[in-house]
């Protein structure tokens, strides 16, 4: 695999690293059925939640939480079909299947350590 | 600090940097300290003294920044802007500034109070992270605390600090993210708008910086966004504004200002660490890793965990039985005692041995069991491994539309379903919460252990391990179709990503670990002391009344009562008397029991209980009251607890509804086809 390819962060197997690239489909991820729509319109009415994109808010979470642009990622363990364990610097994340699949980056076939 | 009003401190900081810790610290005051994100999820509230003044500490949630995202991050802006606390601790990992940064970062641009209380400096010393506090304050423009919250380090110069900035001796300089020329340039354009419109300036400038609003409004922060247009009206300048500046911005970064503004706040703290940190020698911390790559890899994680879990309740109850013993002996002792001293007045003697002996007694024989069990979860949380079930088994989770998250309650329920219905404030999505909650109930908790134990002594005598083990199973199985058919039928869709932060493996002290099994194991001592003993008196009383009419006999109020709801638990198998007992364990369950030994009126011996009992249950129909009573409606608190989880009395009534009805059903479809089985 070229160093440049990007691939789901979910690919990756327990010990490889890799730099994220980007979120991919995020803010589209699925589609919100009927109910699920206009309960999410309640809750952010009722003042509970105050961003009704979805995506956009998963993916800030993200940031969040280190995993940006740029950043390397080292997977610790990865339990397919279920979710992933990742450290990204000091801290240890723990991702669904489903999102490791939205988070492209790029294999580090060098770097051993994550910086 | 205003007039003679005591000053006000707010804590916050991320999940897991040591927040709870320190306020436990600060106050003194005995509170949970757990391991898993979001654990400090209620306002808690405590006083502290410094040179004889006294400081208010309010401990706020956890959160990594106060973006409009989250209910967590939404308490604590508010909190900061409306209560306009005197000084804002901030509790910062120094193990892992780079994100405990960030949440400073946003608290010094609000313009609150910030004081740094710079946690963990011995971790990030063992790891080689050298921090130059002299100038690292003066880069961030705010006092920051070296500390050690686990060994009490540093908590008299933290309070000097609070003491010094609530009296306004430590002034924090101003600092500013600088976000780059063309946003700058917007900022200013907004601002300048912002403190035009009178209508905006007079009531949010005094809450809010003008800067803080403008940058808020370039990220899209709706609540902000609603705010304004609230004073100013959707045609407002600075509307007109917003939407040019947008424009302008997305022609130059693409789309999204957000992630540039993040990105920006991102590179000021780079920067502050650059400067201030010197991480040339670090070590990553790799035991937890290293911990991790057996704990939670793919082929060991699952077999492990069950294992655990065998192991903790293989202790709960084979340990637990011993202590069981004495402590039966010891009120057996009593209730002797009780009657051979006091024989007149009848009544007297009668509400002492039957109902308060034969009641409180026959459920705190269960405390050794109680604080066993919750010794093992405390164990769970305070090592950061429950955190690490969730990972291992959101691959079933998933199965159910939920995630890995809402199996930390699940656990916990085991324990008590109160905490454990709060405990799902760390899931983000609604749906996934008030399904996690609406389950909860069905795992089987501590206050239903005496009531299995005093059925299977009585019937399933040899058989009593494998009877238990099928009843918890069978409330996790029924807690799976539940969950499965809530999602497919009142929440079609799907719920929120999985992501959570681990915690690193810590090695729980045997001190803090006894501490939290008092605290959680002396709820279930204190409801003995009152909501049971109380339950148990009425039904004393109930049993007694009206005079003339033989003890516990259907004569008494109490037989009037159970035989007026009996033709409800007839189909079931039950008579009337379990039907009373039924009614009053809705307070709490464990009351099942103690309505037994005092409507039988031979208080707490169990081996009486047990005889009276095979009166009126056969085999059959003694495990279709415990599987009744495993199900059926949640006890008040915990019901008292959804509704304030919840904040609805529609799904309040939802969970007491439908468990009765699952209990009904499910219990009905027991013993009917025992008895077709010729059981």
């Amino acid at each position: 695999m070229s160093q440049n390819e990007q691939i789901p962060l979910a690919f990756l197997t327990e010990g490889e690293v890799g730099t994220v690239a980007g979120f991919r489909g995020m803010r589209h991820q699925g589609t919100r059925s009927e109910g699920e729509y206009s309960r999410e319109a309640k809750q952010y009415r009722r003042g509970h939640l105050h961003h009704s994109d979805r995506g956009h808010r998963i993916e800030h979470r993200l940031q969040q939480m280190g995993i940006q642009v740029g950043k390397k990622i080292r997977v610790i363990a990865n339990n397919a079909p279920g979710p992933i364990l990742v450290a990204s610097g000091d801290t240890r994340i723990c991702l669904g299947r489903g999102l490791a699949m939205h988070i492209m980056v790029r294999l580090d076939t060098h770097s051993p350590e994550v910086s | 600090m205003t007039g003679s009003e005591i000053p006000v401190i707010a804590l916050s900081g991320n999940p897991n940097s040591g927040k709870t810790t320190i306020f436990n610290n600060l106050t003194g005051g005995r509170q949970h300290v757990g391991n898993w994100p979001g654990v400090t999820v209620e306002k808690k509230e405590g006083t502290t003294r410094f040179e004889k003044t006294e400081m208010k500490i309010v401990d706020l949630p956890g959160t990594y920044s106060l973006t409009a995202y989250s209910i967590e991050e939404m308490i604590v802006r508010d909190f900061i802007t409306g209560e306009k606390p005197d000084v804002v601790v901030d509790v910062v990992d120094a193990s892992n500034l780079e994100r405990n940064l960030y949440l400073s970062t946003q608290l010094i641009e609000l313009g609150a109070p910030v004081i740094i209380a710079l946690n963990m400096i011995d971790v990030a010393e063992s790891r080689k992270i050298k921090i130059n506090i002299p100038l690292f304050h003066e880069l961030l423009g705010v006092t920051a605390v070296p500390m050690v919250g686990v060994k009490n380090i540093g908590t008299d110069e933290l309070k000097s600090a609070m003491f010094k900035a609530a009296n306004g001796a430590l002034k924090p300089r101003s600092t500013k993210v600088n976000y780059g020329k063309e946003i700058e340039e917007e900022i200013e354009k907004l601002e300048e708008e912002i403190r035009k419109d009178e209508s905006v300036s007079e009531k949010v400038v005094g809450k809010y910086k003008s800067r803080w609003l403008a940058v808020k409004l370039l990220e899209g922060d709706e609540k902000v966004l609603d705010e304004i247009e609230n004073l100013s009206g959707t045609e407002s300048g600075i509307k007109k504004r917003l939407e040019a500046s947008t424009r302008h911005l997305s022609s130059i970064y693409g789309e999204d200002i957000e992630t540039v503004i993040v990105d920006n706040r991102y590179g000021f703290i780079s920067g502050i660490i650059r400067e201030a940190v010197d991480r040339r020698f670090v070590k990553p911390d790799t035991t937890s890793d290293r911990i991790d790559n057996i704990l939670a890899s793919r082929t060991l994680g699952f077999p492990i965990f069950a294992l655990f879990m065998w192991l903790m309740f293989f202790l709960t109850f084979f340990v637990g039985k011993y202590p069981m013993n004495w402590i039966d002996g010891l009120i057996r002792g009593i209730g002797n005692l009780i009657s051979s001293n006091i024989t007149n007045p009848a009544w007297l003697k009668s509400l002492l041995v039957d109902g308060v002996v034969g009641g409180v007694g026959s459920v705190l024989v269960f405390i050794p069991q109680v604080f066993i069990l919750f010794f093992f979860i405390s164990i769970l949380e305070d090592t950061g491994y429950l955190a690490r079930a969730a990972f291992i088994m959101d691959r079933i989770m998933h199965w159910l539309g939920l995630h890995g998250k809402s199996f930390i309650p699940m656990v916990m329920g085991f324990g008590c379903n109160v905490p454990a219905v709060m405990a799902t404030r760390t899931l983000e999505n609604e749906t996934d919460r008030i399904i996690t909650i609406l389950i909860n109930p069905l795992m089987s908790c501590t206050a239903r252990l005496p009531i299995y134990a005093l059925f299977t002594a009585a019937f399933f005598a040899g058989n009593q391990g494998t009877i238990t083990f099928s009843l918890y199973l069978l409330g996790i199985i029924l807690a799976v179709l539940m969950a499965k058919l809530f999602r497919r039928f009142l929440f079609p869709g799907m719920g929120e990503p999985f992501v959570m932060e681990l915690p690193p493996y810590r090695l729980p002290t045997i001190k803090g670990t006894f501490i939290h099994m008092w605290e959680r194991g002396s709820m279930f001592l204190r409801k003995a002391g009152t909501i049971i003993l109380a339950g148990s008196v009425v039904i004393w009383f109930l049993s007694y009344m009206p005079p003339g009419a033989k003890y516990g006999s259907s004569q008494s109020i109490a037989g009037i009562i159970g035989r007026a709801i009996e033709p409800v638990f007839k189909p079931l198998g039950f008579d009337w008397r379990a039907a009373i007992a039924l009614l009053f364990g809705f307070v709490a369950k464990e009351i099942v029991v103690s309505a037994f030994g005092t409507i039988l009126g031979v208080g707490e011996n169990r081996e009486m209980i047990s005889r009276g009992l095979k009166g009126f249950f056969n085999p059959l129909s003694a495990y279709s009251f415990m599987v009744f009573t495993l199900l059926y409606t949640p006890c008040m608190a915990t019901a008292a607890v959804i509704r304030k989880e919840t904040g609805s009395r529609k799904w309040t009534a939802f969970a007491i509804g439908y468990s009765f009805v699952l209990a009904w059903v499910v219990a009905f479809i027991i013993y009917r086809c025992g008895l077709l089985l010729g059981l």
